[in-house]
């Protein structure tokens, strides 16, 4: 660890090897990085596997987003959270991941209120096209009769 | 083709949390995409029906009734019985109320609760007749959220929930107020959260000293309500929203480390706002809304961080002395504060008419926008009217409060704000839609 290093901050290492220096407030919004540093064996480097640092960096900003404005008015953050959120379905999958993995509660819920946004009064067949890239094999096995039950209107 | 069928691979825990964000019928229609979503959304542990008629006027045959009775009844019971890990059973129907529908409410109830579940949400719109609670709520030992409306409480009341963390009435009829709030002193040891709007035939609320986990109080207009005596000794927030009915009797004296109040259109009297501060030292976050016959008050706290004030048409607030207020939001006709002592404040957000201030006024707004050490972000713009591209813009807004002189006569409206630029247009796109009032507390 160099020596300009604060006391306070910690290192993250991506899966890629990329290293961030975080301050530790924000580092700890991840409760697998908190239980590491109570569980003191987080003196050095902490890796990050399974987390690229493309998708890091983006945890980064939202952690220190989040920390910075705790006196903030809850509309501003939700604003923030909301156009965060709002990426691509990789970004977005890689993002779930990452923030289940290390256990991001408010990133986690902020990432499921935008998936279930994107499914919110579409129909099976657009879901299907957004989500299930239409794999044929589906479509085949699929019973027709039961799908146009299902699109319809209860009354 | 890119290959993009991910979101169904995520854990399942994951899956089931994005399942239950979605109205149930959304929820439902994702069961059939594939052979794996149906097996996700037939194990979540979040069970929401809705139920109803796309038409509420609609005129239902007998025959029609009881088909599609039996139909939602059949379809509930196997979801109830098969799920293997139920854990929230929410029904929101809306049947014209038959004896029929109360036993099929009766058996779902009985069932979820046999299933040891620790949410029941219950909504029963029937506009003829509140549904009867059957009595097997009194003995759910797992019950941690219950949310009711269009109900009945049987005996008047809950029953014996030790775990109960979260109760939500609405629309909830209670005959006896004694015998309820008893009940819920002595059997809800763990209630921390608790929610009552437009419940009818209650005289007075009573939330006794017993309840040490309470921390959140929101009271919504109950008609009869007369009277409040909160004995809880560790609330941390009240909201109260009286909708214009008679004033009522607050008492607050025990909730010493009370955080957040809230009123909104309530009918307080300058008097009785002011006693009320007096008995909440530890207050950090004051929000008045509507309350119409306020007049003139002083607020005077150590700890407030943050003050709302929102269309309390008569106010003026003569003294304002909150030596750590961070962040202050007031909207009305005319600018409110006289004298203030604010030196920390950061976050401003204050519009009024510029004709209601009085020239005299403007050294004392002048003053206290230049006591905090954070001034020189405020921000000053006017506009003629809400839906008006603004007038007149200054950045930094310095000593130089002279362009308030020079447009005194179009009578625009004044905003002094701390936002930034897109945050500021965001935010009037907010107040024209006037939906942000909620959101700001």
């Amino acid at each position: 660890m160099s020596s300009s290093l604060e006391k306070n901050m910690l290192i993250l290492r991506s899966s890629d090897g990329e290293e961030f220096i975080v301050p530790e407030v924000v580092a700890v919004m991840s409760k697998a990085i908190k239980n590491m540093v109570e569980d003191e064996c987080a003196s050095n480097t902490i890796p990050v596997p399974n987390v690229d640092a493309n998708i890091l960096a983006m945890v980064i900003e939202f952690c220190k987003k989040h920390d910075e404005s705790e006196a903030e008015a809850a509309s501003d953050l939700k604003t923030f959270d909301s156009e965060f959120v709002n990426r691509g379905q990789e970004a977005l999958y890689d993002l779930i991941t990452a923030a289940n993995f290390r256990d991001v509660k408010e990133l986690l819920d902020a990432l499921c209120q935008n998936v279930a946004e994107m499914i919110k009064g579409k129909s099976v067949h657009h879901i299907r096209i957004q989500f299930l890239g239409y794999q044929l094999f589906e479509i085949l096995t699929s019973n027709f009769i039961w799908n146009i039950w299902c699109d319809r209107d209860f009354d | 083709m890119v290959m993009r069928d991910r979101i169904p691979q995520l854990p399942d825990s994951i899956v089931h949390n994005i399942l239950s964000l979605l109205p149930p019928k959304d929820a439902a229609r994702t069961s059939i995409l594939s052979k794996a979503c149906h097996h996700l959304y037939s194990t979540s542990p979040f069970l929401a029906f809705e139920v109803g008629f796309k038409n509420p006027d609609y005129i239902i045959t007998p025959n029609e009734y009881k088909k599609k009775l039996d139909l939602v009844d059949k379809c509930v019971q196997h979801h109830l019985l098969q799920n293997p890990n139920v854990h929230a059973f929410k029904m929101s129907i809306s049947f014209p109320y038959t004896k029929s529908l109360a036993t099929c409410l009766h058996n779902w109830v009985t069932i979820a609760l046999a299933r040891n579940i620790h949410e029941l949400n219950l909504e029963v719109t029937s506009t003829t007749q509140f549904y009867i609670l059957p009595k097997s709520v009194p003995i759910a030992n797992t019950l941690k959220v219950v949310s009711l409306s269009y109900c009945k409480l049987q005996n008047n009341c809950l029953g014996k929930l030790p775990q109960l963390q979260k109760l939500s009435l609405h629309r909830v009829y209670i005959e006896e107020d004694n015998h309820f709030f008893e009940n819920l002193d002595f059997h809800c040891p763990s209630i921390e959260d608790f929610k009552l709007s437009l419940c009818q035939g209650l005289n007075m609320l009573h939330l006794g000293s017993t309840l040490l986990r309470l921390k959140n109080v929101h009271l919504d207009a109950a008609f009869d309500l007369k009277s409040i005596v909160i004995k809880a000794p560790n609330i941390h927030r009240f909201s109260f929203c009286g909708r214009g009915f008679s004033s009522i009797q607050h008492n607050l004296s025990a909730c010493t480390v009370l955080q957040t109040l809230e009123l909104r259109e309530a009918l307080i009297t300058d008097q009785t706002f002011q006693k009320l501060m007096t008995q909440l030292p530890s207050l950090e976050v004051l929000g008045l809304h509507s309350c119409s016959i306020l007049n003139g008050i002083k607020i005077s706290s150590q700890k407030l961080s943050r003050l709302v004030v929102h269309q309390c048409l008569g106010l003026s607030v003569t003294e304002l002395d909150t030596p750590n207020l961070l962040s202050i939001h007031y909207a009305g006709y005319k600018m409110p504060f006289v004298f203030m002592n604010t030196p920390h404040l950061r976050n401003v957000d204050i519009e009024f008419w510029l004709q209601s201030l009085q020239l005299s006024n403007l050294d004392k707004l002048k003053n206290f926008l230049l006591q905090s050490s954070h001034s020189k972000d405020f921000k000053l713009v006017m506009f003629y009217h809400h839906n008006s591209k603004p007038i007149f813009i200054q950045k930094k807004l310095s000593d130089n409060l002279a362009p308030l002189y020079h447009l005194k006569d179009f009578n625009p409206i004044v905003y002094i704000t701390s936002r930034t630029n897109a945050d500021f247009t965001q935010y009037l796109c907010e107040v024209q839609s006037d939906s942000h009032i909620r959101a700001l507390m």
